[in-house]
C-alpha cells in the first residue's frame, strides 16, 4: 500500500489533471465556436454547392460492349431487372458534390439530387454509382443483392442506332482506371480527368454506403425500374468515411440512335441536423 | 562474462508486444457503427493501461503504441495508413507519462480515466494534425474539434476506468503488486 503522503500526492495530482483537462475540454469547445462563427455552416456550404448541367450523347459512352461493372468481381450491370442483351454500352461522368452520411445525431448530412432526361432512348439505361473515399483510395459502390440493394433504370422504346465505334471494354474488373466523360473543374487545363476504382478492402466490402433513392425516408435506398424517360434521383451516404468524389456510370443496353441524348444535373443539398 | 541485461525482461517484452497485437487486434475485430468520433477509445486504451500497469517501467506504453502502430500501419486497416503509426506511438508516450507522472497507480479508476482520456485525446490531435499536413482545410477540423474532443475524453476514459478495475483486481488477487486502489 502507498503512505499516505504518496496518496495525498497522487489526490492532488488527479484534482489538477482533472482541471487540466476541463480546461482543454472549454478551450477547444471554444475554438469550435469561434470557427463556427467565422465560418458559418451556410457559408461553407455555398462555397461547396456547384451544380452540372450537361448533356451526353451516344458518342459519349467510351466503353463496352460488356455485362459487367467494375468492383472485387465482376457485378452485372443488368442485376435484378427482366431484359437486356448483355451489350452495355459504359460511360463514367463525375459529379459535383458528395453525399455526407455519417451519425445523423452527430453530423450534418447531405444528399445529392440528380436530375435527367432522356431523348430517343433505345432498350433500358442503368444507373450505377462509384464514391471515391477521402482519406483512403478505397472505393464504394452500390449494392446490387441482400439487404440495402438499390438501382435505378430507365427504360426506353425508340429504335437502336447504328453500331457503336471507338468503344472499348474496360481493361479489368478491379485496380481498373477509367477515364471520364466530362471533365471535373480540375481538370479544366485540359487534361484527361482518370480515377483508379480500387475495392481491395475485403472479398464484399464497399457496397453498404451509397444507394439510389427516390424517397429520403429510405436512405439505404430503393430499386427503382420507370418508364419515364425525365426523373429524378437521391444519393444517399448512409457510411462513416467521407468520400471525396462521387462516379455516376450510365449504361445502355442497346446502340443508340444519332438524336439519343442524357441530361444530367446534379446539385448538393444539405438536410437539417 | 555475463549477457547484458535489457531494460525489459523477456516476460515483459511477450507482454507488451501481445498488449500492442491486442490493440490492433481490438480496432479491427470490434466495430460499433455508432460514428462517434473517438468511439473505439474504450476498448483499445485498456490493453495500453494494462501492460502498463503491470510492467512498470516508463517506455512499456510507448512499446506497446509502436508495435500496434507498426502492425495497423502496415496492414493499412485505417485511413491514414503508415501515418498511423505516429497517432499509436503518440498515444502510447502519453500514456507512459501520465503512468509516471501517478507513480503507476494505474489501478485508481480516476487514473485510469485520466490515462484513457487523455491518450485518446492526443491520438485525435495528432491525426488532426496528419489530415491538416496532407491539406484538409484547418476549418473543416476546428468547426468539428469541441464534440470531437468531448467524446474523446469520454469513451477513452471509461476505457481508462475498465482498465484500472482489472488492473485493481489483478492486485487484490496476487497477480501482480498492489498500489492501492481507490
Amino acid at each position: 500500500m502507498p503512505s499516505s503522503g504518496t496518496d495525498r500526492d497522487i489526490r492532488r495530482k488527479i484534482r489538477i489533471s482533472f482541471w487540466i483537462i476541463l480546461l482543454f475540454l472549454a478551450g477547444m469547445i471554444v475554438l469550435q465556436i469561434v470557427a463556427e462563427n467565422l465560418y458559418p455552416p451556410q457559408e461553407i456550404e455555398n462555397s461547396l454547392q456547384l451544380s452540372r448541367n450537361q448533356t451526353y450523347t451516344f458518342a459519349d459512352f467510351k466503353y463496352g460492349p460488356q455485362d459487367w461493372r467494375p468492383y472485387n468481381y465482376p457485378l452485372r450491370i443488368d442485376a435484378g431487372t427482366a431484359g437486356g442483351n448483355g451489350s452495355w454500352y459504359v460511360m463514367f461522368i463525375s459529379l459535383d458534390g458528395t453525399p455526407w452520411g455519417g451519425n445523423p445525431n452527430m453530423e450534418r448530412r447531405r444528399h445529392l439530387v440528380v436530375d435527367y432526361r432522356f431523348e430517343n432512348l433505345s432498350g433500358m439505361a442503368a444507373f450505377h454509382l462509384y464514391g471515391i473515399r477521402k482519406y483512403s483510395p478505397e472505393c464504394v459502390t452500390n449494392r446490387q443483392d441482400g439487404y440495402g440493394t438499390s438501382g435505378y433504370m430507365v427504360i426506353g422504346s425508340d429504335l437502336p442506332g447504328m453500331p457503336a465505334s471507338g468503344t472499348e471494354i474496360l481493361p479489368g474488373f478491379n485496380n481498373v482506371e477509367i477515364s471520364l466523360s466530362n471533365l471535373p473543374a480540375s481538370a479544366i487545363s485540359g487534361t484527361e480527368e482518370r480515377y483508379l476504382l480500387e475495392f481491395n478492402k475485403g472479398p464484399a466490402s464497399g457496397q453498404d454506403s451509397l444507394h439510389f433513392t427516390t424517397d429520403l425516408s429510405f436512405r439505404k435506398g430503393q430499386v427503382i425500374t420507370t418508364p419515364s424517360r425525365q426523373g429524378s434521383f437521391y444519393i444517399t451516404h448512409t457510411g462513416g468515411s467521407p468520400l471525396s468524389d462521387i462516379i455516376l456510370m450510365v449504361a445502355v443496353n442497346q446502340t443508340q440512335p444519332d438524336t439519343f441524348r442524357v441530361h444530367i444535373t446534379s446539385v448538393p443539398e444539405a438536410e437539417d441536423p | 562474462m555475463t549477457p547484458r541485461k535489457g531494460y525489459f525482461s523477456l516476460y515483459e517484452l511477450a507482454l507488451l508486444s501481445t498488449c500492442g497485437a491486442l490493440v490492433f487486434v481490438l480496432k479491427i475485430a470490434l466495430k460499433v457503427p455508432i460514428h462517434v468520433p473517438g468511439h473505439s477509445g474504450i476498448f483499445w486504451v485498456i490493453p495500453v493501461i494494462l501492460g502498463v500497469g503491470i510492467v512498470k517501467k516508463f517506455g512499456s506504453g510507448t512499446y506497446i503504441g509502436f508495435i500496434s502502430g507498426i502492425l495497423v500501419s502496415f496492414f493499412g486497416m485505417s485511413g491514414l495508413y503508415m501515418f498511423d503509426f505516429f497517432e499509436y506511438l503518440s498515444m502510447g508516450m502519453t500514456i507512459d507519462i501520465i503512468a509516471f507522472i501517478f507513480a503507476y497507480a494505474l489501478d485508481r479508476p480516476s487514473v485510469g480515466f485520466i490515462a484513457g482520456a487523455v491518450g485518446n485525446i492526443v491520438k485525435m490531435v495528432v491525426n488532426f494534425a496528419v489530415q491538416m499536413v496532407f491539406g484538409i482545410p484547418a476549418t473543416f477540423i476546428l468547426i468539428g474539434i469541441g464534440l470531437a474532443s468531448v467524446t474523446h475524453l469520454v469513451f477513452g476514459g471509461l476505457g481508462g476506468i475498465f482498465a484500472a478495475l482489472v488492473l485493481a483486481r489483478l492486485a487484490r488477487a496476487g497477480v501482480i503488486p498492489d498500489h492501492g486502489g481507490e
